[in-house]
């Protein structure tokens, strides 16, 4: 015996509303993210003619044995590639983490990745100098490990995002202090481990791109099958777990495979900062926030401006090389900061 | 015919019992409210019935089984569950939300484009559709989060508290918005309230909770007499009747414990 019938809400009154605008923008949002994945070759092809000797890049496809098709070839390739892996990496671990950890400032550095991967990767450089082929090796083996140490200190009746971000930031702490604790203990060393704590794609090559982009390839493959799920956990565990998702599980997961796409790309490029953190959201700015659409654009994002940063450094002052990381640092908050300002407000 | 209820239901907060035995139905296309005092167990009788704890012994069942039984999305297509308490998705707008309700339905996006656009005519909220959740006002919000559960396209529909913090305009429409889709679509609804006044207005049945136990459930009607409110809320009073004849309670004093 309700009141409805006496109360008549004005709402009730209201015909579905035409559906142009709300398709228009789908529209625009999908076509933003072909854009940027159509754009990132020209910007890959770009950034293999940046650097100290200018290169016709015809020498690409019909390599002629001369020393600019070398360069072209054994150093430049291997290098854009393996940025591009890295960048597209911290911006897909970033995604994820943003929404797992229902956080803004989430990036792959609140998981210890940074931290924990950088201590394994100084202590590899200054205790065993002669090895410097075991640097992603042990760099990826040392933030892995940093994320799960944090993930178990997080853990009680599974993990909060709160409690895990606390964590992480404990623990990060820690392992950066041991690092600087190296880093002084050891200061007459300091010089060939600065590229590697700044972040930075100098001296990589095709052994490198064979080490780490297999795996980077395949944990960035899986990535978009996660995109409802995400969606999902943004909501909150209780709307999540109550629209028929296994939350625990599905988080557990999703910050194994964050883990190992940041770990991968540290062990790729250093302690690329910033990427991770920009990228989802600007692609967010660009396409809203359904992941379905989010995480191609953020992947696409990530990969140019690392690609993009570490041209700018070589091409500032060759043969001088600027880190890509510093090169990030520089530009990218230029960039976010203007977008911020453009688009942001919401509508 | 769907069975949905709980039979001898138990529920522990570690060593602390909080829910001593509760059988209860509710029978399908009927408007249920539980009433009870703060602290008297109603929101974790309504989260045991939404799957989201696990009873210590005894259970929820749906048409016979055990709700542990139905796998996590089976269940979510019959049943949807609205939390009072949730973080707020900021980046999302409230259609980009809806569309996360489709999750558990096997359907092509072109049905969840559709399912969406119907569950928020349903929920009266189409003309929110492009807007951020941020920029809603509560009662705003709740049309596009009742929007979400309805995106489910659930034969019952769980709410914690769905009217907390509004007024008493905004209170009436969403009850009422609930009480047109129970008609029109034989939705059933189980909502906690602790508001008496509101129940009463809104609910075919009532169940009053004290202390982890079911005092009284059955017909709205039934449910006001003076001595059953004192013993639900603690509260001595008036039944009244309102110029429609409905029953209204006004509470006078604190009643001796």
């Amino acid at each position: 015996m309700g009141c409805g019938r006496s109360v008549r809400a004005p709402f009730f009154c209201m015909k579905p509303k035409r559906r142009s605008a709300a398709e228009n923008n789908a529209l625009r949002q999908k076509l933003t993210v072909l854009l940027l994945w159509m754009l990132l070759p020209g910007v890959l092809l770009f950034a293999l003619s940046c650097g100290a000797v200018p290169i016709p890049l015809r020498l690409l496809w019909s390599p002629d044995g001369s020393t600019e098709s070398a360069i072209l070839h054994g150093i430049r390739l291997p290098r854009v590639v393996l940025g591009a892996f890295a960048g597209a990496a911290l911006a897909g671990a970033g995604t994820i983490l943003q929404s797992v950890l229902r956080n803004d400032l989430a990036s792959p550095g609140i998981l210890g990745v940074s931290a924990g991967g950088g201590a394994a990767g100084l202590a590899l450089l200054l205790l065993l100098p002669e090895a410097p082929a075991w640097l992603p090796a042990a760099s990826f083996a040392g933030a892995l490990a940093a994320a799960l140490l944090i993930y178990l200190a997080a853990w009680r009746n599974g993990v909060s995002p709160e409690r895990l971000i606390l964590a992480g930031v404990a623990l990060s702490a820690l392992l950066s202090a041991l690092s600087g604790t190296m880093l002084i203990l050891n200061s007459e060393k300091v010089a060939g481990v600065l590229d590697f704590s700044l972040g930075s794609l100098a001296g990589r090559g095709w052994r490198e791109v064979r080490i780490c982009v297999p795996y980077l390839l395949a944990a960035l493959a899986v990535t978009p099958f996660f995109a409802r799920r995400l969606d999902l956990l943004v909501l909150g565990d209780e709307s999540a777990a109550s629209l028929g998702l296994r939350v625990e599980a599905t988080r557990t997961a999703l910050l194994a495979l964050a883990a190992l796409l940041a770990a991968g790309a540290v062990s790729a490029a250093g302690l690329l900062g910033f990427v991770g953190l920009i990228a989802p959201h600007t692609a967010r700015l660009l396409t809203g926030a359904l992941h379905r659409r989010l995480i191609p654009a953020s992947l696409a994002l990530g990969a140019m401006l690392v690609v993009l940063a570490d041209a700018f450094g070589r091409s500032l002052r060759p043969p001088e090389e600027l880190p890509a990381g510093v090169a990030l640092a520089l530009l990218g908050p230029l960039f976010f900061l203007w977008l911020l300002r453009r688009r942001g407000g919401g509508s | 015919m769907t069975e949905f209820g709980a039979r001898a239901l138990r529920f522990s907060y570690g060593t602390r019992e909080v829910l001593h035995g509760i059988d209860l139905d509710f029978p399908e296309g009927s408007v249920t409210t539980v009433c009870g005092a703060n602290g008297s167990g109603k929101s974790t009788l309504l989260r045991c019935l939404a799957r989201q704890l696990v009873p210590s012994s005894g259970g929820c069942f749906l048409d016979g089984r055990d709700l542990r039984r139905y796998s996590p999305r089976a269940f979510a297509r019959r049943v949807a569950y609205m939390p009072q308490q949730r973080p707020l998705p900021a980046a999302f707008t409230v259609r980009e939300m809806v569309l996360c309700g489709r999750y558990p339905c096997r359907a092509s996006r072109r049905e969840d484009e559709e399912a969406a656009e119907r569950a928020m005519h349903l929920a009266g909220c189409s003309g929110l559709a492009g807007r951020r959740l941020t920029e809603l006002s509560g009662g705003e919000r709740q049309r596009a989060f009742l929007a979400l559960a309805l995106a489910q396209e659930p034969e019952t529909l769980l709410m914690d508290e769905p009217t907390a913090g509004f007024d008493p305009g905004g209170q009436l429409e969403f009850i009422s918005l609930v009480r047109r889709l129970n008609r029109e679509t034989g939705l059933t609804a189980v909502m906690v309230l602790h508001d008496l006044n509101l129940a009463l207005r809104c609910s075919d049945r009532i169940a009053g909770l004290r202390d982890g136990t079911l005092r009284f459930a059955g017909p709205a009607a039934e449910a006001v007499t003076p001595r059953r409110i004192a013993d639900l809320f603690g509260v001595e009073g008036e039944v009244m009747r309102a110029p429609d004849g409905m029953p209204f309670f006004l509470p006078l004093r604190r009643s001796a414990p």
